[in-house]
């Protein structure tokens, strides 16, 4: 019933095909990715190539792929967008389908399509936020008259702030027959009502449509700048995940977002700001993949001190702890994986058996954590117990969530013909021996034992992510090596934790996952990724590792300050 | 445009979680006679699909076979932990004299009308399967959360006949949660791409229907306002384009092809059509509501299907993530916690018969959607798949789904049988799906992971 030959023609979802895989991982099988196996031709993948086919043409095939510059908002930012523009904070935007992720990250530009069902759903979400505007109308129409004159005006304003730049004559001409039409069947308001629908349907609002300023940048060959209002959408969606604020309009009006210095003084500004938080957040969020924290299930048979509440306070002190660390002056890579100072609320204090009880109820209180136990992001609940089963520990997905997020290496999925359910916990073996029973054969051992060694250094910590001295009477042997990097030997999650803090593998990898989140991109979808993330990297380094010089580092390369010249036609 | 027949009088609604509930079968029994208006053409087909979590118990859902006794609850005494799987025999049977078991009781009335199908396996095993009952592949893992692996059943009919109506398809669900994941989405249009279903019925009943005044001219004054807004964004985004560099034309071109489909629907919609009353507010999220959100969105989903406005559609009760209880039919035991009955618990009969309850008030919640589509004279064009993701509820295993359909589809479906395929032939609800394909007239010899396709399945088909 296992056909092997038929079975790999399942698609390898997140295998980036030009990607070198570390080590052996996966030899002897083919790994050609059939999309007809997903079973429709109406994927997301189907117009520009995503990660399942995107690689084939890269900078390995030796043929330059033009990038793609125009970026849809994603759910995040539309929401962000309409909560800016409208002061609508219901959300609209999670009822459209969700972006395809790239790596962790749901902003990768070809990634993001457009399906029909988010055609159908932006129609009526755009509608639904109209017909609002159109009920709260004196506030967004203040003229006295509520003739076409004043249709018009609304519509500059309304379209010009959705379009992050000045209207052009023939567009506002477009919407005001729209609003001819509406006003002539059932008065100014519909007219109104539905010249905002055609606005927050239109594709100048869903995409971030740059064109440049078309003259060639000095000692820059083949690049130009963007205008300023495209800088100041490139500023405020990098660092705030939203719209241009005031302070930016009114610089891109006067043309003042054109040199590095001008673009310095608002990255400045932008970041000093609290919305800068949310948008660092969020590039936590994806690339740790903290989402899925909130609905961690455990056995409450097999652990007894487990409570469906803890989901909660283990991700609050991870959006606390990394936002801490991120912000605090001379924050690093290394403070992340290796800082014991946290955030608790009440039951979080109780979980870490903290002395002197619990802080009351809801409220995080900064704590110091035994450093033995508890040093840096890795050793916190949320991302053990995240990476561990129902009933067990899982050394692959602890040492998975290593490697690919941390040494940015892409390893595909298990053959599609194994069955990885975990083997039931028994009390005679631990964890590790039975994983190393199950993976030593000559199919899964390739892989897992570039993944399973380092895994293995987190198993002090069982599936809750309670420290474990050993396993049911069983001493627990937590040393492992992360092979095809520089991170080396370690015994258990301190020594880990300290090993990829000094590792210049991890820390390019930072550099790496904050190239895509930022320009929405792989760093090998274009030609100069590599020497940008090279840039990022030596930034780290002469810091060491401090990670707001690496946002600001962000803003000042070649990649963000300017775009490519149209190719003559 | 045809009207359909249908008072609005006959959905009417109370607000806040008091209907007032004309008893609805009455009401369309009284219609019936006059239901037979079709407006839409000869040839059409449908399809619905009826999502239970959590598995059946499967020797009260399949008929008793020919010369069996029908199973009764066990005592304390003589329980016996259900490490095997259940069949009602060893070799392949086509049972046209079948009676209708304990949990179909409700729906006997369409006996004639049904198919028991017993003999294939989930795609996807223990909670997961829930996504892969429809998708016939396995979860794929996408940043850390467990996914459909492919399209569904469902998807892949909307596919081919969606086009032909105002929506592809229609989502809609009772105590569902907006997650898309593996363990509370059923409907997947492709790999990763859930459906979620829509769980307030004012929101369904804004989105199927609030366009289709009962005044025509209103109504196609509505259309004319929509398809003027889609005009000038499609006007915007064609000047744009003009000025985009290659790839970005290809960029923009997706969002223009979804907007012309987006317009080419909105002229698909039936001018007038005879809506159900606007439903009032509701806590959805509450077991409690549960009946009445149950009754409020299957009279909206055969209504759509009933104005044409939709050959597809999936109902999702609960999911299988789900915390939910039964108080309206005095169970207090979660859902879940019921599916697990072991043996050696103190009450555990009494706890077997409440899940039994839950299958059975599912099965009358069918039985009254197949009374409303009867009503409607649209049931002989309509195939129902009553499936749930696991075998048994005391063992999480994914042989032998308990699996029912109802209606020929057309005349594509052999029913009022129980069919029992053979027991050691292990084949795979991916052979359904591809009954169900084919049955809908759709050329296709495989769906979801080709190996677990061995063929359609003759008995079932007409």
């Amino acid at each position: 019933m296992t056909d092997l030959g038929m079975r790999r023609t399942i698609i390898m979802i997140a295998l980036g095909g030009a990607l070198p895989l570390p080590g052996g991982c996966y030899t002897g099988l083919s790994l050609e990715a059939t999309p007809a196996a997903s079973g429709g031709d109406a994927g997301p993948v189907e117009d520009g190539g995503g990660d399942e086919d995107g690689d084939s043409e890269g900078p390995e095939g030796g043929e330059e792929r033009e990038p793609i510059t125009m970026r849809r908002l994603t759910r995040f930012e539309y929401d962000n967008t309409v909560l800016a523009l409208l002061g609508d904070d219901s959300e609209p935007a999670q009822v459209f389908p969700p972006e395809e992720r790239v790596d962790a990250f749901d902003n990768n530009a070809t990634a993001l399509t457009f399906p029909p069902v988010m055609a159908e759903q932006a129609m009526s979400t755009g509608r639904r936020l109209a017909d609002r505007i159109a009920v709260d109308l004196e506030s967004w129409v203040p003229c006295g008259t509520q003739d076409l004159d004043c249709g018009r005006q609304f519509i500059e304003d309304l379209g010009s702030r959705a379009w992050r730049r000045p209207m052009e004559d023939d567009e506002i001409e477009r919407l005001i027959d729209v609003f001819a039409h509406g006003m002539q069947s059932e008065g100014f308001e519909r007219g109104v009502q539905m010249a905002a629908h055609a606005i927050l349907i239109s594709a100048p609002f869903f995409y971030r449509v740059e064109r440049g300023d078309g003259q060639a940048v000095e000692g820059k060959p083949g690049l130009m700048r963007p205008s300023s209002w495209e800088m100041a959408s490139r500023l405020s969606y990098l660092l705030w995940g939203e719209p241009p604020d005031e302070t930016l309009w009114q610089a891109a009006e006067a043309d003042a977002l054109r040199e590095p210095a001008q673009i310095q003084a608002q990255v400045d500004r932008l970041i000093a700001d609290p919305r800068a938080r949310r948008a660092v957040a969020r590039f936590h969020l994806l690339w740790l993949g903290l989402e899925p924290v909130d609905s961690i299930a455990k056995d409450p048979e097999r652990f007894v001190d487990w409570s469906p509440d803890l989901p909660k306070s283990f991700r609050a002190e991870l959006d606390a702890f990394v936002d801490d660390v991120f912000w605090s002056p001379g924050g690093s890579i290394e403070q992340l994986l290796t800082a014991s100072h946290s955030f608790v609320d009440g039951p979080l204090a109780a979980f870490y058996g903290l002395e002197g009880g619990a802080p009351g109820g809801e409220q995080l209180v900064r704590v110091q954590l035994d450093p033995s136990r508890r040093a840096g992001l890795l050793t916190r609940p949320g991302l053990l117990a995240l990476h561990a089963g129902f009933d067990q520990t899982s050394p692959t997905h602890r040492g998975l969530l290593v490697r690919q997020q941390l040494l940015c290496d892409v390893m595909p999925p298990p053959p599609p013909e194994v069955d990885d359910t975990p083997t039931e916990p028994t009390d005679d073996q631990t964890t590790r021996g039975r994983v190393e029973e199950h993976t030593s054969n000559e199919t899964c051992a390739p892989c897992h034992s570039l993944i399973d060694p380092i895994g293995f250094a987190f198993e002090h910590y069982d599936a809750t992510g309670a420290f474990r001295e050993d396993e049911h009477g069983l001493a627990i042997d937590a040393r492992g090596e992360a092979t095809d990097s520089d991170v080396g030997e370690f015994d258990g999650l301190e020594q880990l934790g300290r090993a990829l803090a000094d590792s210049a593998d991890v820390r390019r990898c930072v550099a790496t996952q904050w190239y895509r989140y930022a320009y929405g991109r792989r760093e090998d979808e274009t030609l100069d990724g590599p020497a940008v993330v090279d840039e990022l990297d030596a930034t780290l380094e002469d810091t060491g590792g401090d990670l707001q010089a690496l946002l600001r580092a962000l803003t000042r390369t070649d990649a963000f300050l300017y775009m490519p010249m149209p190719e003559a036609e | 445009m045809r009207s359909r027949g249908l008072t609005r009088r006959s959905f009417l609604r109370g607000g806040a979680g008091t209907a007032i509930a004309l008893p609805v079968f009455d009401s369309l029994r009284a219609l019936s006679g006059r239901g037979q208006a079709r407006a839409a053409g000869e040839g059409v087909q449908r399809f619905i699909v009826y999502a239970t979590p959590l598995g059946s118990f499967a020797e009260m859902f399949f008929p008793t076979p020919p010369g069996g006794t029908p199973y009764q609850y066990p005592t304390a005494d003589n329980f016996v932990p259900r490490e095997r799987v259940y069949w009602t025999g060893d070799a392949p049977m086509v049972n046209p004299d079948f009676e209708v078991s304990h949990i179909l009781e409700p729906l006997a009335a369409h006996r004639d009308d049904l198919i028991v199908l017993e003999g294939l396996e989930n795609s996807g095993g223990n909670h997961r399967g829930y996504c892969c009952m429809l998708t016939g592949t396995e979860t794929v893992e996408v940043a850390g959360t467990k996914l459909g692996g492919g399209i569904s059943v469902d998807q892949e009919i909307a596919n081919h006949i969606g086009g032909e109506t105002r929506f592809s398809s229609l989502q809609l669900g009772v105590r569902t949660p907006s997650k898309i994941g593996a363990k509370e989405t059923v409907s997947w249009y492709g790999q990763a791409q859930g459906a979620a279903p829509e769980t307030d019925p004012q929101v369904a009943w804004n989105y199927l229907f609030s366009d289709l005044e009962t005044d025509p001219q209103a109504a196609e004054e509505i259309k004319q306002r929509q398809l003027s807004v889609l005009d000038a964004a499609l006007g915007q985004a064609a000047d744009l384009r003009s000025t985009l560099g290659s790839q970005d034309r290809i960029k923009l071109d997706g969002y223009l092809d979804s907007f012309r489909e987006v317009e080419r629907k909105l002229q698909l919609a039936p001018a007038t059509c005879d809506r159900p009353e606007l439903p009032g507010e509701g806590q959805w999220d509450k077991d409690e509501s549960a009946p009445l959100a149950t009754e409020l969105q299957l009279d909206m989903l055969a209504m759509a299907m009933a104005c044409d406005l939709t050959r597809v559609a999936t109902f999702q009760m609960a999911s299988e993530a789900t915390n939910m209880k039964h108080p309206f039919l005095g169970v207090d035991g979660r859902w879940h916690d019921l599916s697990h009955i072991k043996g050696d618990v103190p009450g555990f009969e009494t706890e077997m018969q409440d899940y039994v309850a839950i299958q059975r008030w599912n099965a009358e919640q069918i039985a009254g959607l197949i009374d409303r589509l009867k009503a409607f004279g649209i049931f002989e064009e309509t195939g129902l798949l009553w499936i749930t993701p696991m075998h048994n509820a005391q063992i999480h295993n994914r042989y032998n789904l308990p699996i029912m359909l109802a209606g020929s589809m057309g005349g594509a479906l052999a029913t009022g049988r129980h069919v029992r395929l053979d027991p050691n032939a292990e084949r795979i609800v991916n052979d359904l799906h591809v009954t169900l394909l084919q049955g809908m007239g759709i050329d296709a010899e495989t769906f979801g992971e080709p190996q677990k396709v061995s063929g359609p399945i003759p008995e079932i088909l007409a």
